[in-house]
């Protein structure tokens, strides 16, 4: 841009797509090969850039592994309704049919409660107490599976108020508070990643614009040099632009190759644990877009951090 | 080709006038001497044609255009103009002779065989061919000077400043240096050389712009 700029001022300089891509191309290749000259220094840098990134990186994807875990748990679970004592077996299977009809519900389990009394008989304990009891104390239940997911809380408090609706239902109970508890901490934890990438974020930017200073000043002859010879601002800070680029992209790569390495570490312990839940359970890793999210936050950057940095010296220099 | 009128230039911090109401005309393919004792204003006159500094007051007209005057964007076009020459070369160390000679070409974005062409060419005239991959520092002081020189011309700027361009080199080098100068003069380039070597400079008998204490006292011959 600008090239084209100068050669509207100078038209005895035909703009020339090729030439321009040529020259491009040039300080790109060219600016690697010098950060490629320093390698110490070069990874030093995006060595920092990568662990800067990985911490808001990790974090983010954490979160996101702790909602697939509640998201999980949403598929398991159920609403129970107890029904009133008075109602017989024949009603309460009824009442699970026409429940099971509404388009909120994908499944209904009608527990009896007299099944339910022998089986709490067996595996309680309370065998006797329970004989000295002159009927049975436990009501119906019905198990209602529903469709939408505990991620929505105010369309299953709906469902809910739909239930009710029913003269035989005495109490619904919906285990949830807790799952509405985990979700507002992951509201608030990503609340926090995001502050927390947002000051990172500035963090790399200041990295990047020292680590652009320190090599202007190396440089300091060279720039001088290319200015004497009639170099415009453009061409002198393109090579420290692509330098910012190639530490942002860099150290974008890197940020995304630590948090991966850290969840495969994570992988075989994680699995152990879920299988002891019976869950599906599997950790997840960075989605192909979170990683481009990643790099391109990391060379925006980069690029910008090296842009004010080049842009600033230069306009000092000249009178 | 340059005309300075009534130009002063005081340093912010100096105080004391580096240059004084000078008044000059150098004409298209001339070649002057510009000399005077240490301190008398010479590199100040030269910086203020490269714009590296500007005028307090007055008019540097280079081609009709006043030159003080141009936007800071416009800087690097005029410098294109003018092939400079230093006493300590201000040479790239880290690159060969080569890519120090082709810098000007690859900022103003020729063409790769252009480049190439044109490189040895310069360095041709200035007789360093075939020392192309040699990086600057395993070169004498007289032939790192030639490489300036061919830097200085490579781009065919219509006008060459030299400040204090023999000031490292012994007698017989720096008549050399000043031969090329004077072969570049014969095919139309201006040239202004600083210099206080006042023996080589009356031997060649070009004119001679005399500064003491920043006022131009000859202008003339």
């Amino acid at each position: 841009m600008a090239s084209r700029r100068q050669n509207i001022q100078h038209p005895g300089q035909a703009f020339n797509l090729k030439l321009y891509i040529h020259i491009h191309l040039h300080s790109f290749f060219s600016s690697l090969g010098r950060l490629a000259r320093a390698p110490f220094n070069f990874m030093m840098t995006v060595g920092v850039i990568a662990i800067t990134l990985s911490l808001p990186a990790g974090m983010l994807v954490s979160i996101e592994n702790l909602k697939a875990v509640s998201g999980q748990i949403d598929l398991t679970h159920n609403l129970s309704i107890f029904l009133n004592h008075t109602v017989s077996l024949d009603k309460a299977k009824e009442l699970a049919n026409s429940i099971e009809s509404n388009n909120k519900v994908a499944q209904t389990t009608l527990i009896d409660k007299q099944a339910a009394l022998e089986e709490f008989r067996q595996h309680s304990g309370f065998g006797s107490a329970l004989s000295s009891l002159g009927k049975n104390p436990l009501p119906h239940v019905i198990q209602v599976s529903p469709v939408i997911s505990f991620n929505n809380p105010a369309a299953l408090k709906s469902l809910v108020v739909d239930l009710k609706l029913h003269p035989e239902i005495k109490l619904v109970q919906m285990d949830m508070s807790w799952l509405e508890r985990l979700n507002a901490l992951l509201h608030i934890a990503q609340r926090g990643v995001t502050l927390i990438t947002i000051l990172l974020g500035i963090a790399v930017l200041l990295i990047i614009s020292n680590t652009i200073r320190l090599e202007l000043q190396n440089r300091r002859a060279e720039i001088d040099i290319t200015r004497l010879v009639g170099a415009t601002h453009a061409f002198i800070k393109r090579p420290f632009i692509y330098s910012g680029f190639w530490y942002g992209l860099l150290g974008g790569i890197g940020a995304c190759l630590l948090v991966t390495l850290s969840l495969w570490l994570l992988d075989g312990p994680t699995n152990a644990l879920s299988s002891l839940y019976n869950s599906p359970f599997r950790i997840r890793y960075m989605s192909f877009g979170s990683i481009m999210f990643w790099l391109a936050l990391s060379v925006t950057l980069g690029v910008v951090g090296s842009w004010i940095v080049v842009t600033r010296h230069l306009n000092d220099l000249e009178q | 080709m340059l005309q300075f009128i009534n130009v002063s230039k005081r340093y912010p911090a100096g105080g004391a006038d580096a240059l004084k109401n000078v008044n000059f005309e150098l004409g298209q393919g001339e070649m002057a001497f510009l000399t005077g004792h240490s301190g008398a204003g010479k590199s100040t006159l030269l910086k203020l044609i490269a714009l590296l500094e500007r005028s307090t007051q007055g008019q540097v007209m280079l081609d009709n255009q006043n030159i003080g005057r141009v936007a800071k964007r416009h800087v690097p076009y005029i410098r294109r103009k003018i092939g400079m020459i230093f006493q300590d070369h201000r040479l790239l160390h880290d690159r060969s002779v080569f890519d120090n000679v082709a810098l000007p070409l690859i900022i103003s974005g020729h063409r790769h065989q252009e480049i190439h062409r044109r490189v040895r060419a310069a360095l041709d005239k200035v007789g360093l061919l075939g020392k192309e991959q040699r990086l600057p520092i395993s070169l004498s002081g007289g032939e790192q000077q030639r490489v300036g020189i061919a830097r200085a011309v490579v781009n065919k700027p219509p006008m060459i400043l030299a400040d204090e361009p023999t000031g490292n080199l012994d007698p017989a080098l720096s008549a050399e240096i000043m031969q090329l100068f004077e072969q570049f003069n014969q095919v139309g380039v201006t040239v202004l050389i600083a210099s206080h070597d006042l023996a080589l400079i009356s031997r060649m008998g070009y004119r001679r712009l005399t500064l003491a204490n920043g006022e131009m006292v000859t202008s003339n011959g």
